[in-house]
């Protein structure tokens, strides 16, 4: 296997890991401030 | 207004709309920039070849990840003395940072195992020592879970995070304390000078990522509570809840 291969899959799963927590941290705080403004409860 | 969305509130006036997504968004853009001119700059090494570029990404995620857990060790003293709620919501964000990084952390030091020591896994000091640092930080998100009132999930949590943090001068110290297969310490007095450069943009731009990331999670948690007290606060005055 090149070593690329493993480089390549190194970098992959850093950013996998980074956007996906991304994505579910800033939906949280969008919903969270929408819940907020409008006087509704959320999630904790 | 009660005393819990007071307090909440406060904590997350101060910024509003969705500014802190902006700078999380920024600051990926950024670390992706500095990893793609980290990769263009750095030769390959004369013993691990191209493999060595792992280390711009598997080295700042485990800087961050002590970073982290030293926030949750603060956060959770503070709380402690204080009995402020944004302390204890400050520290269950950056475990929640840090135990993302960590995971990270291990699974590329896996992939660089591989090719270079010929196993996935091996029960080597530092990393017997990282894992246990993230089951420890797991064991804190799990408990906060299973505890429903606020004022003892958040003294619970402050203990176990004081105390977690004892394993971190225990994983950092690990490669020179016992015998290990891993390498000393990754520093620029450590490393090739050819690779200081990209490895310290690449420490600051996860460092940015890692400091978004606990911002927003921060101020989602205490919107979230604020939320629930409006809610709660709102249930009281139509005499829904009785106190």
């Amino acid at each position: 296997v090149s070593e690329w291969n493993y480089v390549v899959a190194a970098y992959g799963v850093t950013w996998i890991a980074l956007l996906g927590y991304m994505a579910y941290v800033a939906k949280r705080y969008v919903r969270a401030e929408a819940a907020h403004r409008a006087g509704q409860g959320g999630e904790r | 207004m009660n005393p819990k969305e007071g307090e909440a509130t406060m904590a997350v006036r101060s910024s509003s709309g969705l500014r802190w997504v902006w700078f999380a968004a920024a600051a990926l853009a950024v670390t992706a920039t500095v990893q793609l001119y980290a990769l263009s700059i750095s030769p390959p090494d004369q013993g691990m070849g191209h493999l060595q570029k792992i280390m711009y990404v598997h080295v700042p995620t485990a800087w961050s990840a002590f970073l982290a857990f030293g926030t949750v060790f603060v956060c959770s003293a503070l709380y402690l003395f204080t009995k402020r709620e944004k302390y204890d919501m400050l520290a269950v964000s950056a475990a929640e940072v840090g135990v993302i990084l960590t995971a990270v952390t291990l699974v590329l030091g896996s992939i660089w195992a591989k090719p270079t020591w010929g196993v996935w896994w091996t029960w080597d000091p530092r990393l017997t020592t990282t894992a246990i640092l993230l089951v420890i930080y797991g064991g804190y998100l799990a408990l906060r879970s299973f505890v429903e009132e606020d004022e003892r999930r958040a003294r619970w949590s402050a203990a176990v995070g004081i105390l977690a943090f004892i394993n971190v001068p225990i994983v950092y110290m690990s490669v020179r304390w016992w015998r290990t297969i891993h390498q000393v310490q990754s520093s620029p007095s450590t490393v090739d000078s050819s690779y200081i450069l990209g490895l310290r943009l690449n420490a600051l731009a996860v460092l940015a990522v890692m400091i978004c990331f606990i911002v927003l999670r921060y101020r989602a948690g205490m919107l979230e509570r604020a939320a629930e007290a409006r809610l709660e606060e709102a249930a009281l005055v139509k005499g829904e809840v009785s106190v």
